[in-house]
């Protein structure tokens, strides 16, 4: 770009470089006050000396969540859940997703099962009927009603079916002419040269999983199966009734509940994000890809 | 007049019946198994998890009792559409579509341009270096989750309503413990307990966590722009304001116009994930949208005939609007969906 040098550019610059700095301070300063507040000591929050960075820096609240166990058990049933999920979702995707982006000269009914699987995209039969067909099945109370209502993003299917569609067809004449068989191709062929979107669609799915709480309300009740995310409701709920009582006028029950746990609540709201704050700088490319070939080919 | 009786495709060949296509794909069927194999454990997850409950939608025309189970239950008055009438006569469920509608409505108003003008922003960054980091950072919201969003937001905006010359913050989020040290409030407020702030948070919290993202498309659109028309414009004497708006914008604004119109075609669609956790009874007049209304009234309150034909309802919007949608992007960009 040919430079220009007039003051209204630099005005500009001046304007998109400030802006651009507020806006990434607004972004990251919730993160680093979580936190500094997980870290505080509960008189430097009640004095109101928690405004950006630890003070009386302490990991007694860490500490607490590590002995107490609920949440360390949260954590663990969240990790097993998104493997299982991203394993199970993407094996199912992947060999959905192979068929329909071949030719339909070779797959019988590949224009029915196109349309069977776009209209998904467009009409949901809502969270009434799809609850009975869960607890139809018996799958309450486990980590299948988690996992198997949705095993299958259709959104998820159509960027991995582009993905396929791209792979050049020269490479699959070639292995048939010596002599592979369709499975041969599936397995050697074209899932080798599918490494970027396999982790692009799996990471997809972990993230979803890792980071969804709705479907662990609607199907979970024992309290030791629950995922992190929705021990994180339940500090909502915990802080809403908190000020319940406060309103209620009932402050003795809740100065005691309220006191220790301050830095207890923003703990676990902080581990609860600190794993997709380690991860996303590397995945972040690979969703944006994801986004893009969604985006043309949805 | 026999010859008349197929229809003739436009190569000339005759249209074959559907039994005649019928019997192809079984042939290719026994040629090729292995592919059809592949797909039964997809094709058994479409029907198990999206066809079945479709079929279940028959609860919505049912005076449903467990018992019984959907098949067995007895039909809804008004020859099946008793929960419909009902759902149609009773003058809260306008208020929630409205607020579903609002919040869609506002989320496009603010989240949309703000995108646009990041996107714009970044565009005009001649630091490789610091475009990355500012992408970066701007992506993160985007990987937190809804609930801890929502935990954020209760606990920033919390208050036990203590007053400014108590001195003790304790009980008080970030946010009043700020505006009660500035002088600007004399008691603390807690203002997820408040109807008329509801909106505010949910979008704030939107654009906080959406604006990064949502600009990426933009961002590739325009990186995508021949770089020779801004060099062509500079010689004609164009300041950068003005290559801004005349190249920059109306380049993407395909792009723009097609994002637009899908968002427009998804105003009923609101999950109901972040408003369930924002939501208290006492801002219901705001913060209930029909998908919070189907949760609270079917799961809650078990009332699951009902809810579910407010969902049919909803869903048969909702694939109104998109075909709208798709039909409009057809016409105003020769771009449609599918």
């Amino acid at each position: 770009m040919i430079k220009d040098n007039s003051i209204s550019s630099k005005i500009l610059d001046v304007i998109i470089y400030v802006s651009l700095i507020i806006l990434m301070i607004i972004t990251l300063y919730p993160i680093i006050y979580i936190f500094s507040v997980s870290v505080s000591s509960t008189t430097a929050y009640e004095s109101g000396r928690v405004v950006f960075l630890p003070v009386e820096f302490n990991l007694e609240a860490y500490k607490v969540i590590l002995e107490a166990g609920t949440i360390p058990r949260s954590f663990i049933n969240s990790v097993i859940y998104t493997v299982v999920y991203t394993a199970v979702s993407l094996l199912m995707t992947t060999t959905m997703a192979y068929p329909l982006s071949r030719s339909k000269d070779r797959v019988a009914f590949k224009g029915f099962f196109s349309k069977l699987v776009i209209f998904t995209m467009f009409f949901n039969a809502g969270i009434i009927p799809n609850y009975l067909v869960v607890k139809g099945l018996g799958l309450m109370d486990s980590m299948w009603a988690l996992i198997l209502p949705s095993a299958i993003s259709t959104y998820n299917l159509v960027v991995m079916r582009s993905f396929f569609e791209g792979i050049p067809i020269d490479l699959e004449e070639a292995a048939f002419i010596d002599g592979a068989n369709e499975i041969v191709i599936f397995w050697k062929v074209m899932l080798p040269l599918s490494k970027a979107a396999l982790a692009t669609v799996g990471l997809f799915y972990g993230v979803y999983m890792w980071n969804s709480w709705f479907n662990a309300m609607l199907y979970l009740q024992t309290a030791d199966k629950y995922p992190l995310q929705f021990i994180i409701r339940q500090i909502i709920m915990q802080n809403q009734m908190a000020a319940e009582l406060a309103a209620m006028g009932d402050t003795s029950m809740m100065t005691s509940q309220t006191t220790n746990s301050v830095s207890l609540k923003y703990a676990t709201l902080f581990l609860s994000i600190l794993p997709m704050l380690a991860v996303y700088p590397f995945i972040q490319k690979y969703f944006v890809k994801g986004v893009m070939v969604g985006s043309v080919k949805g | 007049m026999s010859s008349n009786h197929k229809k003739i495709r436009a190569d000339g060949t005759p249209k074959k019946s559907v039994a005649e296509r019928f019997k192809g794909e079984l042939h290719k069927a026994k040629k090729g198994k292995f592919l059809l194999l592949l797909m039964v454990p997809g094709l058994a997850y479409f029907i198990i998890f999206h066809y079945v409950p479709i079929g279940g939608l028959l609860i919505a025309f049912k005076e449903y009792s467990s018992r019984l189970g959907v098949l067995g239950s007895p039909w809804a008055d008004h020859f099946g559409f008793g929960h419909f009438v009902r759902f149609l006569n009773t003058p809260d469920v306008w208020k929630y579509v409205w607020n579903t509608i609002a919040l869609s409505l506002l989320n496009i108003v603010w989240l949309f341009p703000l995108s646009i003008i990041l996107a714009l922003f970044i565009n005009e960054l001649r630091s490789v270096k610091f475009k990355k980091v500012v992408q970066t950072v701007s992506y993160l919201p985007h990987f937190v989750s809804v609930a801890a969003v929502a935990g954020m937001l209760t606990l920033f905006l919390s208050s036990q309503g203590t007053s400014a010359d108590a001195g003790s913050y304790l009980n008080e989020g970030i946010i009043n413990q700020m505006l009660l040290k500035a002088g600007l409030i004399k008691q603390g407020i807690s203002f997820l307990d408040k109807t008329e702030w509801f909106r505010t948070i949910y979008i704030a919290s939107d654009v906080w966590q959406g604006i990064g993202w949502s600009a990426i498309v933009y961002i590739a659109a325009l990186s995508g722009v021949d770089q020779e028309l801004y060099e062509a414009a500079t010689i004609d004497g164009a300041s950068r304001i003005q290559k801004m708006w005349y190249i920059s914008v109306q380049m993407i604004k395909p792009t723009i116009v097609i994002l637009l119109v899908m968002q427009v075609g998804k105003i009923m669609s609101l999950g109901s994930d972040k408003a369930l956790l924002l939501q208290r009874e006492v801002t219901y007049p705001k913060s209930q949208i029909l998908s919070t209304y189907i949760y609270n009234l079917g799961i809650g309150k078990g009332e699951f005939d009902y809810s579910a034909a407010i969902g049919l309802f909803n869903s048969g919007i909702n694939v109104l609007l998109v075909l709208i949608a798709n039909w409009t992007s057809k016409k105003l960009t020769d771009t449609s969906l599918w």
